[in-house]
């Protein structure tokens, strides 16, 4: 025997066995016995930090919150059982539910609610909370403010603030496991994209009547869409207007949507010549054809956008606000007024300034680029020149922090956490926001109203605000909202009782139950 | 042993050198993209709508972002060095168990992908390479030049309406069971086999026109018996030497199959990793395909050695 028939004899058998080795290694069998309720989502298991991906936890029924919000808008009790303000408005005492487990069965006590919460105030999420103590009195936790802030209870059911175990977090205060309180507990996390759970036997408020869960993360909206259309899950969440058609058609699945409070909008840096008169921003409200594109692009009439937020944010749509009629011929004469004269290309220009901008968008939202071009060739109809830039998802803040924002198209949610406040303080009254305006005069008046708003706890006072808010948006137009976000969900035919949480908090899987 | 020997120490060399070229030019590369790579790191962890500029100053901080770039990457060299990869700038996992997780099921994928394209190709080949010029060699030239014109992702969105989504037969994306395999193999597979498929036909035309294969027929040999015993070991040496060069194809493969049927290979993981700018991945996924493809070549080198023992001759004794 020499080397080179070793040689020969080890390569055919390496080359044969290889392959085996890899499928074996590489793929399971697929369980059998209790039905599983298969889940497809856009978003990765990328750590275990809450900060991070605590959506996930919240939306699957892992995690819970001191507060949650329900699809109709009213909060309730998540950890807590009820909620009370002191006379100062300094002091929040939360009594917590009798009873509680964690998934490791340890009791749910105010100290390690206390605990968790602490570690949720260190990070960013939380910061706009101007906290003073988290403390624990007796079986309830107490969370005081240095100044009165009356929208704490919405701000607690941020996903950052899941409370977890004591045995969630290391020596270093970071969570190493997920060990919280929810329908469901996790049993198994392989590599970003699949969590296994279970139904939580400790859960009883009721108990869920589907007993296992299978969340698949598939980041790709067109390969969401055709999971959707070959029926190979129960639940496929966030798909684009465009593939609804397809999937309903296929009929594996059937595509439910309602109308949610993420606004696809127009923001300016107004600090440019082009926008930063009020009367140009207005004529380009006036000239997109927000009905047109919501029945065009989106496949969607009722989500064209007369004001910020959509009529299912009882307190934010105001009623009375005079629509901006899709009037090009008016638009012209408003920017006519306004100084911005048609040159020899059909291009206004004042002072030397093209009526021209870079309208940058964002491809992790199929619609947007096509969005973008209707509004391209609709602003070119009254002289105004729009170059489109589609980038990823994070090109709006970096080009707003570099300086090269000029005017954006993108889509934005106001419920962060259920009380849009939270999102208009950072989008309308920073010089430069991250998502929102820049440059902006009416910030300060912006600033002004917001802050009375977060100081109030009378409910008429704030109702006042909101709509005053909500008008000076409408007047001074630092956003052209274009449309309203459908929030989709393709159900198969096995489940029943799927309802759509319009804050996108919740899945609400605990609710539903095989046919 | 000799040869071998001199083959392994000098490709050894060779595959550090690679490897560690790789790396740096990711490492030039990914600094080299516009943007801020704190925000970018900032949004991939938070998401893009949940960043703030408090969050990505603190990551700047945190991370070490902050320092000059020599710095950087010297500390990325020192810790190599003792053999750890670094942790993952999104996830804070350490990298070599990314890679390692991942790779498994690229493995799968490749290994395969790999086989189904030689299942198709060789008899194909061979086939083609007895009648060249015949109808079989005609339409399997047509169908391989369509097919190697192709781009993958084409291939793969053309297999996944078809079986996926018209028939039913099989999922359209996922890596659970071995149904989910089927079609990114079958894609990976169609690439590769559109060119062996030529490489094959190409080498038995070749052999079986030499003045051997001609002396084993004057000896009495049937032309497939003549073929069983001296083509076959010649016709091979081309062919595992292309096999190995495909390696290249694969890794390309990889990326666009991974992403379109949401296999959590490395392809993916690289594409993910490039677009949150997490350096410590991107490098230590390009140190790994480097070391692979070191490797798979210094394999083929060993397979020619051994299909091939004149070859043993270059090397000095």
């Amino acid at each position: 025997m020499n080397l080179t028939t070793m040689s020969r004899r080890a390569l055919i058998r390496l080359a044969s066995v290889l392959p085996v080795i890899a499928l074996f290694g590489s793929a399971s069998l697929a369980q059998q016995g209790e039905p599983v309720l298969r889940v497809v989502a856009p978003w990765e298991y990328t750590s275990n930090d809450p900060a991070d991906i605590g959506y996930i936890l919240t939306r699957l029924g892992v995690a819970e919150t001191l507060v949650q919000v329900e699809p109709e808008g009213q909060l309730v009790g998540g950890i807590a059982e009820s909620w009370s303000v002191s006379e100062d408005k300094l002091s929040w005492r939360f009594k917590l539910r009798a009873g509680l487990s964690f998934h490791d069965g340890s009791p749910v006590t105010a100290q390690a609610v206390a605990a968790s919460l602490k570690q949720s105030f260190i990070g960013e999420s939380l910061s706009a909370v101007p906290l003073d103590s988290v403390s624990v009195d007796g079986a309830d936790v107490v969370i005081r403010t240095s100044t009165p802030f009356s929208v704490l209870p919405a701000f607690l059911c941020d996903y950052a603030s899941i409370v977890l175990a004591p045995s969630a977090y290391g020596t270093d205060g970071k969570v190493i496991k997920i060990v919280a309180t929810g329908p469901y507990k996790l049993t198994a996390i392989d590599g970003k994209t699949t969590l296994e759970l279970d139904r939580f036997e400790g859960y009883a408020r009721p108990r869920p009547a589907i007993a296992k869960l299978r969340y698949m993360a598939v980041v790709n909206g067109d390969t969401r869409a055709n999971i959707a259309i070959a029926g190979d899950a129960d639940l496929v969440y966030t798909l684009s207007p465009i593939a609804t058609p397809r999937i309903n058609a296929a009929g594996q699945m059937k595509v439910e949507s309602l109308t949610i409070p993420r606004v696809r909008a127009l923001f300016f840096d107004s600090g440019l010549p082009q926008f930063s008169d009020f009367r140009v921003r207005r004529a380009i409200a006036m000239t997109v054809d927000r009905d047109g594109i919501a029945k065009a692009i989106l496949r969607h009439p009722d989500s064209s956008a007369s004001q910020l937020l959509p009529p299912i944010m009882t307190g934010w749509y105001r009623q009375g606000l005079p629509a901006i009629a899709h009037d090009p011929a008016a638009a012209r004469k408003l920017l006519d007024e306004a100084g911005w004269i048609a040159a020899g290309d059909g291009i206004r220009v004042k002072d030397g300034v093209r009526l021209a901008a870079k309208l940058l968008t964002l491809v992790n939202r199929p619609e947007l680029p096509v969005m973008a071009s209707a509004i391209q060739a609709q602003l070119r109809g009254i002289g105004m020149e729009v170059v489109i830039e589609v980038g990823p998802g994070n090109s709006v803040p970096a080009a707003i922090k570099d300086g090269t924002m000029q005017f954006t198209l993108v889509s934005r949610t106001y419920v962060n956490v259920p009380e849009p406040i939270a999102t208009i303080i950072p989008d309308f009254t920073r010089e430069r926001s991250v998502w929102g305006t820049v440059r902006w005069d009416g910030r300060d008046q912006v600033k002004a109203l917001t802050e009375a708003y977060l100081a109030s706890f009378d409910d008429a006072r704030k109702d006042e605000l909101r709509g005053q808010i909500i008008a000076l948006l409408h007047d001074q137009m630092p956003v052209v909202p274009v449309s309203w976000s459908e929030h989709s969900v393709a159900v198969s035919g096995r489940i029943k009782n799927v309802a759509i949480d319009p804050y996108e908090m919740r899945y609400l899987v605990e609710r539903m139950a095989w046919k | 042993m000799r040869p071998a020997l001199t083959l392994l120490g000098s490709r050894a060399a060779q595959a550090a050198l690679t490897a560690w070229l790789l790396a740096t030019l990711c490492f030039g590369f990914i600094h080299a993209l516009p943007g801020d790579m704190a925000l970018r790191i900032a949004a991939a962890r938070v998401g893009d709508e949940r960043v703030t500029v408090e969050t990505t100053e603190r990551i700047r901080r945190e991370e070490g972002l902050d320092r000059p770039l020599a710095v950087q990457y010297a500390a990325w060299l020192s810790r190599v060095a003792t053999g750890d990869l670094g942790q993952s700038l999104v996830s804070r996992q350490p990298v070599r168990q990314e890679i390692a997780y991942h790779g498994r099921f690229t493995l799968g994928l490749g290994a395969l992908g790999w086989l189904v394209s030689y299942l198709i190709a060789l008899p194909l080949g061979i086939a083609c390479g007895f009648a060249p010029g015949g109808w079989l060699d005609r339409v399997t030239t047509g169908i391989a030049v369509a097919l190697a014109s192709l781009p993958s992702f084409l291939v793969g969105i053309g297999l996944i309406s078809v079986f996926a989504l018209s028939l039913r037969w099989l999922p359209p994306a996922g890596y659970r069971t071995g149904a989910h395999m089927v079609l990114p193999a079958l894609t990976l597979a169609l690439g590769l086999a559109a060119f062996s498929v030529r490489i094959i036909r190409n080498a038995v035309v070749e052999v079986r026109g030499a003045f051997y294969m001609t002396f084993a027929r004057i000896r009495g040999r049937s032309a497939a018996s003549a073929f069983r015993h001296h083509g076959v070991r010649n016709a091979a040496i081309p062919v595992a030497t292309f096999a190995a060069l495909q390696f290249a194809y694969m890794v390309d493969g990889f990326v666009v199959v991974e992403m379109l049927f949401n296999y959590p290979g490395l392809g993916e993981l690289l594409v993910k990793a490039l677009l949150a700018r997490d350096v410590p991945v991107v490098m230590g996924a390009g140190l790994v395909i480097g070391l692979v493809y070191a490797g798979v070549n210094l394999l083929a080198d060993l397979a020619c050695l051994a299909l091939d023992p004149r070859q043993a001759a270059r090397f000095p004794a």
